[in-house]
């Protein structure tokens, strides 16, 4: 089985940078910061493979670039350098321009332009962020911040957005009764859920979860990770679930990349990561955490 | 009596200065001028994009008509005959101010009558009568951006109209609709100009957007205190933003006619009797109005 999405050697510098911010930076330095720019390696030569119907785990303490890597596929933010390739057979069909001749992936989608980008995570991206504020519009009826994603795919009708609102309302376990109220004056799970709701509307291949249940009260977390196993089968989604907290991530994943100071240190099956870490940090990680 | 008598015999333009000493054809240099033609046909060439320009001082105020202004002036030739109105009127005080000022400058012939001028400046509404491919409508514009209602920054929402991201355009209607059961927006209408850029179309009434449609006139908009010009040309498509059950309407006026012409295919404007309180309505455009009703009365 071919990957759906393969990143090669993905980078992201802060700042000018210089020739020894590669060898400066890194986990055996414990650091990203290079010592003789200042510039912050905040991602360095990242590569995985994702497929499809797949949870692929990223856990690392906090500035190990876990974020970052997200928001750099998100197209959130500009890589340094890298590579994205998009298989063919879930290229949109707004974009046929970006599959050259018969080749089985797209150029590097890191390259186009922030139109097509955007129709590109428009088609097939949803992303669900750790603070609620990142994701909604607050002051925005939650009805209308799920149809913010459909109009920007070109729906234009009033009555099919709304009944397309109110079954992923359902579908998230928030009341359809309270669609037209604003997520300010919901609870934090029940923003958490407006998110996913919002997430799930243009029928994404690709989930990024961006620490999703930080936050969250254990019960509230435990539904809440329960709702989102539950949509992976139901909407063959592939996942990728960042998160400090392995026990999330043992939870959702079936693999599992270990991050540190912007570098992947350990990749492997999520049970082989927890039951027997090769790498000193996991092996740190591991004992703290579990 | 009627308008177009009124200004005859006590028009204070009638005595307007000859001409004032020291300033070229139309108040602006020539280099202003071409800056702003230049502008202009940047303008028509991207319909519905702003296009930035130096807009310079006039002896007006800023927010008072200068952007149109500036475009009537580098436009104006000596043979052109010149209307100007405000909010359909030929008599307010902006529409004579101005055209005060540029009779004293170019000298130009004036007129209220739609039909025979070659050149309109107009604040906040269109004509009644079908204008030709011979005549230019110049608006004046307060606000050029479209999108300031939903992204006050500038930065922002020139990247929105470079990638065409008007999700949050579309998402204002939408709460629209479902907090008051319809589109509340009644002046400055949003439109999608030549299927690409949501555009501004001044504060004109809903009544007139339809004719920003495919027209045969060529329709330049002004803004000075914000710097920004833009353009319909003629024969480009102008869809005001709607949705599929939810389509743009203009104002109803059924069952009512202007008092003083009888006109009922007019946008009109509703006048309370301060003393008696009675409603009555005429035309907002006084110079179709005036014409009407001299054969209606005859």
């Amino acid at each position: 089985m071919e990957p759906l999405i393969r990143i090669r050697n993905l980078s992201k510098r802060f700042g000018q940078g210089c020739a020894r911010c590669l060898e400066t930076t890194g986990p055996e330095q414990d650091t990203n910061l290079c010592p003789c720019c200042g510039s912050v390696m905040a991602c360095n030569d990242v590569s995985l493979d994702l497929f499809r119907n797949e949870a692929l785990g990223i856990v690392g303490e906090s500035g190990s670039g876990k974020s970052t890597l997200v928001r750099l596929l998100h197209f959130e933010w500009e890589a340094s350098g890298g590579v994205m390739e998009l298989h063919r057979s879930v290229a949109p069909d707004c974009l046929p321009e970006i599959c050259a001749g018969d080749a089985n992936y797209s150029r590097n989608l890191l390259g186009l332009s922030y139109f097509q980008k955007r129709q590109l995570r428009n088609a097939l991206m949803g992303i669900v962020y750790q603070n609620p504020h990142l994701g909604l519009r607050m002051q925005v009826s939650s009805g209308g911040n799920i149809a913010e994603r459909l109009l920007g795919a070109g729906w234009r009708h009033i009555s099919r957005m709304r009944q397309r609102s109110a079954e992923l309302l359902e579908r998230t376990e928030i009341p359809v009764a309270r669609m037209d109220e604003p997520p300010c004056n919901f609870s934090g799970g029940m923003q958490q859920r407006v998110q996913i709701a919002k997430a799930l509307s243009n029928s994404p291949l690709i989930l990024f979860l961006d620490e999703v249940t930080t936050g969250l009260d254990l019960s509230v977390q435990a539904r809440v990770l329960d709702m989102i196993r539950n949509l992976r089968s139901e909407f063959n989604l592939s996942m990728l679930v960042v998160s400090h907290d392995l026990g999330v991530i043992n939870l959702l994943c079936q693999r599992t990349l270990v991050m540190k100071s912007g570098r992947v240190v350990e990749a492997g099956l999520t049970d082989q990561i927890l039951q027997d870490p090769q790498h000193r940090y996991t092996q740190l990680l591991v004992a703290s955490q579990l | 009596m009627q308008m177009h008598e009124w200004l005859k015999n006590n028009d204070p333009l009638a005595h307007a200065e000859a001409h004032i000493a020291g300033y070229p054809f139309g108040f602006m240099d020539e280099g202003a001028k071409k800056e702003i033609r230049r502008s202009i046909l940047k303008a028509v060439a991207i319909p519905g994009y702003q296009v930035p320009y130096g807009s310079r001082e006039m002896p007006i105020a800023r927010g008072w008509g200068t952007g149109g202004l500036q475009i009537t002036l580098s436009l104006i030739k000596p043979d052109d005959i010149l209307k100007v109105i405000d909010q359909g009127c030929d008599g307010s005080v902006n529409a004579v101010n101005i055209k005060k000022f540029v009779m004293a400058v170019t000298q130009v012939a004036i007129t209220t009558d739609t039909r025979a001028a070659t050149l309109i400046q107009t604040r906040h509404r269109i004509p009644e009568e079908r204008m030709t491919d011979q005549q230019i409508l110049v608006l004046q514009v307060p606000y050029p951006e479209a999108l300031r209602e939903v992204e006050p920054s500038e930065m922002e929402t020139r990247r929105m109209h470079a990638e065409a991201d008007y999700s949050r355009m579309w998402l204002y209607l939408y709460e629209d609709i479902v907090h008051y059961g319809e589109i509340t927006i009644s002046y400055r209408y949003p439109v999608t100009v030549n299927g690409r850029y949501i555009t501004d179309p001044s504060p004109i009434p809903r009544w007139d957007v339809p004719k920003l449609h495919m027209a045969d006139t060529l329709f330049l908009f002004g803004a000075g205190r914000e710097k920004r010009i833009y353009a319909i040309p003629p024969h480009t498509s102008v869809e005001p933003l709607e949705f599929e059950d939810h389509q743009f309407r203009i104002e109803d006026f059924s069952g009512k006619a202007c008092a003083r012409c009888g006109a009922t295919d007019t946008f009109l404007d509703e006048v309370i009797d301060n003393v008696g309180g009675g409603r009555s309505y005429f035309c907002s455009d006084t110079g179709y109005c005036d014409k009407r009703s001299r054969t209606w009365n005859r």
